[in-house]
């Protein structure tokens, strides 16, 4: 079902165009377990990874981490897996998350520091820039750093290296609009020359509508969706009207119908659209939308 | 060498911590000229110095949150060299701590303590028996959870010192009671006390290099 | 160049960047021979993904408006190769069609909507 576009992305065709690969993982805990995730993120491109609270998000990017190990199937980034070369394969990671994970008591020079000896691609003097820029004290402990601040301070971090993969856990969680555009346009920054990906879980899902180019929806460990936004956007169309003028077809093909006292909504494949009267009103969805009738079918 | 950025990384986030040490050791010194009568020498100090440190250096592993031992493990470095590293931290603090014992010793020294040949080889037990039980608390962390908390922490903490309690304890009941046969023991020990002394010196040097080996195949193993 | 996304648009966004840059290169306001920003870069200026880009370039170039060639980016072609010929001949098409029907519903006889159709080409 996947369409590659590649457009002009002829240069890159000699290579590698998968950056990231995750290859049928399944991970079991007592009362959870991922199952049979398996998709391909190619370079250059922005996956949104979509998702209830529980449903599996974490799991899955923390296995992309290798901050969770012990897992059935094999995780690609740029080719290698973390067991052939675990410090290459970190060194291409650039992840932030929901918390921040920076020890209460560093500083910025603290971490300046670390990241330089560890890191062969860390950049002193792009992290000073950004630090510059974005006006994050020096001298201050990084738990008197408001959420903005840790999250710039972690974008930092991770943009004054030379990754291939951005992992964003809910990175936006917390922000004001203001700040979220600003990371959603980090991350475009990010995969502008075409070589480097994101993969981003959010559950404000406005933050994908736009400039995600795959969606990747996740239920209860297991994959629901998984296309090209705009594709996804084209194959469902959002139907409102009354109960009343649904037929026993079209009944069979809605997804995730709900009622009020006044009508219902559900999604239908567009692929179906034929079998709608006159009678109701349908329009193009949005990924929420989509989500949110995918989920109450799913209950 | 990564495992010596880690336990850096372990010395910033107890930092706080370990300025308290030399306040302490001023406190201790303190309380120990004001109360005359104690037989005060160097030798308890410098065991003193140990047994405080073997409850410090576990700070670094209650000063861990979830979130933090992620980044940890974000860095791109094996297994082997994040665990070897928080070793290695612990190694150095020991070493910290012995060296301020020896600083008071020099100390009492120059006030006109006289040092006995004993002194040496008790202080090495002292090191020796202090490095094994920081080797035994780190793999505590290690077998039942890096990110346990504060609870399993106070535990920890306070093992060490309950088995010193009671082993001193019984040690100077047993004093009491014979007192002559211990004074014998105690002028033909020396020679053999040098032997005991390297002796533990080096079975805590072996133990500590397994426990790390061990505690490297532990994590391996474990997701948190 | 200026392109506005609308969500409250019916069309789809990759619909939305086509026509209004066809609708530019038609009324000249992009000029032929000029080169397009790169699909990455208009992408990241106008905040939407590089798929939905994509398509739009892809669906002008089939339609002829522009050609991509490697290295050099996208540019727009002459206005005298064909496949742009027809899309012109088609907008006259509609235009005269609407001035037709308003013509036919307000009942305005043949010879008189001649006369201001010769009047306007030549006045």
């Amino acid at each position: 079902m996947l369409r590659q576009h590649d457009g002009d992305e002829q240069k890159g065709m000699s290579g590698n165009m998968e950056l990231l690969e995750v290859r049928n993982v399944s991970k079991h805990y007592k009362n959870f377990s991922l199952e049979n995730i398996d998709f391909v993120l190619p370079k250059g491109y922005i996956m949104g990874y979509v998702g209830q609270n529980g449903a599996g998000k974490s799991t899955t990017l923390n296995i992309i981490t290798n901050i969770c190990k012990c897992v059935e199937g094999e995780v690609y980034v740029n080719g290698i897996t973390c067991a052939e070369d675990a410090v290459r394969y970190k060194e291409y990671i650039g992840y932030i998350g929901d918390e921040f994970y920076y020890p209460d008591n560093f500083t910025v020079k603290n971490i300046r520091g670390i990241l330089k000896n560890f890191y062969t691609t860390f950049s002193p003097e792009k992290f000073d820039e950004l630090v510059k820029k974005w006006k994050l004290s020096d001298k201050m402990k990084v738990k008197d750093f408001s959420r903005g601040m840790k999250v710039k301070l972690m974008f930092a971090s991770v943009l004054s290296r030379d990754t291939k993969l951005l992992v964003l856990d809910e990175a936006t969680n917390g922000l004001d609009p203001v700040m979220r555009v600003e990371v959603l346009r980090l991350m475009q920054e990010y995969i502008a020359d075409g070589e480097r990906s994101v993969i981003f879980s959010t559950h404000i899902l406005s933050d994908l509508e736009q400039i995600a180019d795959y969606i990747f929806f996740i239920h209860d460990g297991k994959k629901v969706l998984y296309d090209a936004k705009d594709e996804l956007l084209e194959s469902y169309l959002l139907v409102k009207g009354e109960r009343k003028a649904v037929t026993a077809e079209l009944r069979r093909q809605l997804i995730g119908m709900v009622d009020n006292a006044y009508g219902f909504e559900a999604i239908l494949p567009s692929d179906k659209a034929d079998l709608l009267t006159s009678e109701l009103y349908f329009e193009k969805p949005s990924i929420d939308q989509i989500v949110v009738h995918y989920i109450k079918d799913k209950k | 060498m990564r495992a010596w950025e880690f336990a850096k990384i372990d010395y910033i986030k107890t930092k706080q911590q370990m300025v308290m040490l030399p306040v302490l050791l001023l406190v201790i010194v303190t309380i120990m000229e004001i109360s005359k009568e104690g037989n005060v020498n160097g030798v308890t100090l410098f065991c003193y110095m140990i047994f405080m440190m073997t409850i410090f250096s576990t700070q670094a592993f209650g000063a861990c949150r979830q979130q933090e031992s992620g980044f940890l493990r974000l860095l791109p470095a094996d297994t082997r060299d994040r665990v070897a590293g928080r070793f290695l931290y612990g190694f150095t603090m020991m070493g910290i701590a012995a060296g301020m014992g020896i600083g008071t010793q020099i100390i009492y020294r120059a006030r006109g303590y006289a040092a006995t040949s004993l002194d040496f080889p008790l202080c090495l037990i002292g090191f020796a028996l202090g490095m094994l039980i920081m080797t035994a608390e780190f793999v505590f962390f290690y077998l039942f959870g890096e990110n346990q908390g504060q609870q399993l922490l106070g535990i920890v903490r306070t093992l060490p010192g309950m088995c010193f309690f009671f082993a001193t304890a019984n040690l100077s009941s047993a004093i009491m009671e014979e007192p002559e046969k211990i004074a014998y023991i105690m002028q033909n020990i020396g020679s053999w006390l040098r032997v005991l002394a390297w002796g533990s010196a080096a079975l805590s040097m072996v133990v500590f290099l397994a426990a790390i080996e061990l505690c490297v195949k532990v994590t391996e193993k474990r997701d948190y | 160049m200026r392109i506005i996304i609308s969500n409250q648009s019916e069309l789809p966004i990759y619909a939305q960047i086509k026509e209004q840059l066809k609708e530019q290169i038609l009324n000249g306001q992009i000029p032929e021979g000029s080169t397009l920003p790169s699909i990455r870069q208009l992408a990241k200026e106008i905040g939407v993904s590089v798929i939905t880009t994509t398509r739009a370039y892809s669906d002008l170039e089939a339609e002829g408006f522009i050609a991509t060639m490697q290295g050099k980016g996208s540019v727009v072609l002459s206005k005298d190769n064909s496949m742009l010929q027809e899309q012109y001949l088609l907008r006259i098409e509609e235009g005269l069609t609407t001035a037709i029907e308003t013509a036919r519903v307000m009942g305005l006889p043949e010879e008189e909507l001649n006369r201001i159709f010769q009047n306007l080409l030549h006045g």
